[in-house]
């Protein structure tokens, strides 16, 4: 106890009255050390959810049902639709009949999936509509019209990833030949070009289901899958079990095990995401270090004095360390703030372009403490070891230097 | 109240040896005022150091109030250092983050008193050896005879038994001096605080109730030649 309140006074007096822009500094360095230990996991958190609400928004939604017999179709899908929208929890439900197909426009021939949609629901489960860059949507009922994925319509954009293997040139307005898996083959006029910036939904071409019909009349209330997006906060678990209750030759996905391919690069940012916070980590406790050591060089007689007159080492070492402890805090929490209220901000409006779209910081409140906790462990050990050290030492050499 | 027998300590620096005290022999009763005289490199902070249990011997025994504490731990003779003894040192002893009072106040806080108590006491000490206009200067704000009777309030405040001193004046012009052997002899004779005091200074000595002199490490109560 006395050992506390001794530390504490020797702390402020040595905070306040000594150098004051070493102080400054010491803060200063410590808002940059937590910066650096929040910025990049925010921003690859952001990468992270980016990645994720793009594969739910434009490929999987939250729930994919299909046939439990693989290659099977979906019998009496439009039935199972509306049970599956009546449960507690679905915001929306869509199906899609799928079937793969050679696209031709002039020389430039391409493979895609042609899905048939049910329009107006598959607005309700994805976003693609809101992607368009040429041309419009489809409408229920349209007859021969095609919309297509930016990566196989190529639009003239010769940046795209798989331009090459693309139409290279179709816009809206162009008519091209679809050579359907099944024989049929038949022209469409391409009614608009979305472009997600997600490779995998950008290679997908979409027709309304009425003329898919028309291609594969054998797939009338048939469906290859039926996608469910859920209300916010929605029991994915509970909604995902009533939905295989319902039929028993049915088998369902989640977004998250569909996740799969994009799994790998989240790993991968993690391991870095690793790397610079160990970096940011170090540079905390070597900042905390050369400055306690210094410090603890400088006051080597005076150390020696304190410890002559009865002050006891574990109070001058826990005076170096609410010293540090004060800086980091200090530091830490300036850089929460400046994280949230500019960091965060001017991300937004400066947003950094990634392979997916824009990125944003990802501010997580309970993080962020738990980083403030770490980065004052660090500093903690970091005055410790300087202090020990000199504390420690015979008092009569401390005092003759 | 001090007795040391056959005192010897040998510093080691690298591999050579350097005897700074020879089997010494010494007694201080309670309410001295002894001088401790002698060449530079004699031995006398050595000495100094020994008897207020900063250092510990090589060989020999000392005895604090009939204990013997040469074999005690850091931690046990820190205490006693603490709360019964005091110490003022040649120069630059004050910790310059503190004012004066705080500076006095520090070893009292650390014995556990109460801030009523030690500031009120501080503020005393301070007031009767002349600083009361200086109390919350710090200590680059003072003078270097200031400084020192700051110390010396600094090494009176846990009302030690006995106080060290060594050469205390040594950086003084005379008169600054003069005030600090004042205020040491004020403490002696007032509160009958033991002064163990080191100097070169022959005006020192009339202060003195006995003087000793070390010559290489070897003690003698007269003066050589
Ligand atoms: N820490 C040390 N390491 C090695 N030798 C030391 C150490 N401290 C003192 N000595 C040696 O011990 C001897 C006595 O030193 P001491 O400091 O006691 O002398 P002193 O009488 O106080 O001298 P001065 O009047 O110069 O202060 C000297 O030879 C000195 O060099
Ligand atoms: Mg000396």
């Amino acid at each position: 106890m006395r050992t506390i309140q001794v530390a504490l006074f020797i702390a402020s007096r040595s905070i306040f009255r000594g150098n004051f822009w070493l102080g400054v500094m010491t803060i200063l360095m410590m808002v940059l050390v937590y910066l650096n230990l929040l910025f990049a996991p925010s921003l690859l958190q952001g990468v992270i959810f980016q990645m994720n609400s793009k594969l739910r928004e434009t490929l999987v939604a939250d729930l994919t049902v299909e046939s439990s017999t693989p290659g099977e179709l979906i019998p009496s899908s439009g039935k199972l639709v509306d049970e599956i929208a009546a449960i507690n929890g679905v915001d929306s439900v869509t199906q899609s009949r799928t079937i793969s197909a050679q696209l031709q426009l002039a020389s430039e021939r391409g493979t895609a999936e042609v899905s048939g949609i049910d329009v107006e629901s598959f607005k309700d489960v994805y976003s693609i509509p809101k992607y368009m860059i040429e041309g419009s949507f489809l409408t229920p009922g349209d007859k021969d019209q095609i919309v297509l994925g930016a990566q196989i319509a190529g639009a003239g954009k010769a940046k795209l990833e798989l331009y090459s293997d693309s139409l290279k040139n179709a816009h809206a307005g162009d008519v091209v030949t679809v050579k359907f898996a099944n024989g049929v083959t038949k022209k469409y006029t391409v009614k608009g070009i979305y472009q997600t910036e997600f490779v995998q939904a950008d290679l997908k071409t979409l027709i309304s289901s009425s003329e898919f019909t028309q291609v594969s009349p054998t797939s009338v209330d048939k469906a290859n899958a039926i996608n469910v997006k859920l209300k916010p906060g929605a029991n994915q678990d509970k909604i995902d079990q009533e939905i295989l209750g319902l039929n028993p030759n049915i088998k369902t996905r989640s977004w998250q095990e569909r996740a799969g391919f994009v799994q790998s690069y989240t790993e991968s940012i993690q391991v870095i995401n690793k790397i610079l916070r160990a970096v940011a980590l170090v540079v905390g406790f070597l900042t905390i270090f050369i400055i306690t050591y210094v410090d603890v060089v400088n006051k080597k007689r005076q150390i020696g004095i304190e410890r002559a007159i009865g002050i006891s080492p574990p109070t001058i070492i826990l005076a170096y360390e609410l010293r540090a402890l004060f800086y980091t805090f200090i530091g830490a929490i300036i850089g929460a703030i400046l994280f949230v209220t500019v960091v965060v901000p001017l991300e937004a409006r400066y947003p950094f372009h990634f392979p997916l779209g824009n990125v944003f910081l990802d501010v997580d409140y309970a993080f962020m403490l738990r980083n403030v906790f770490i980065l004052l462990l660090v500093s903690v050990a970091s005055a410790t070891l300087p202090a020990w050290r000199a504390v420690y030492g015979k008092i009569v050499e401390a005092i003759w230097g | 109240m001090l007795k040391i027998e056959g005192l010897k300590k040998i510093y080691h620096m690298g591999d050579v040896i350097v005897p700074a005290l020879n089997n010494v022999f010494l007694e201080v009763e309670e309410g001295e005022m002894l001088c401790i005289m002698g060449k530079s490199g004699s031995g006398k902070s050595t000495l100094l150091h020994m008897l207020g249990l900063i250092d510990s011997p090589s060989k020999g025994k000392i005895f604090f109030k009939d204990q013997d504490v040469s074999k005690l731990s850091e931690s046990r003779r820190s205490k006693i250092r603490l709360s019964q003894m005091g110490f003022v040192f040649q120069e630059y002893a004050l910790l310059p983050e503190l004012t004066a009072v705080e500076n006095v106040y520090l070893p009292a806080k650390m014995l556990g008193r109460w801030p009523s108590e030690y500031q009120d006491r501080a503020a005393t000490l301070l007031e009767s050896l002349g600083l009361l206009d200086r109390m919350h200067h710090r200590p680059r704000e003072l003078s270097g005879g200031q400084q020192q009777r700051v110390a010396i309030a600094r090494a009176m405040v846990n009302k030690p038994e006995v106080i060290f001193a060594d050469e205390p004046t040594a950086n003084l012009d005379s008169t600054s001096g003069k005030q600090v052997m004042d205020a040491l002899r004020w403490l002696n004779e007032q509160f009958g605080t033991t002064i163990i005091f080191v100097s070169h200074d022959t005006e020192d000595k009339g202060y003195a109730k006995r003087i000793i002199y070390l010559y290489d490490g070897k003690l003698s109560e007269e003066e050589e030649g």
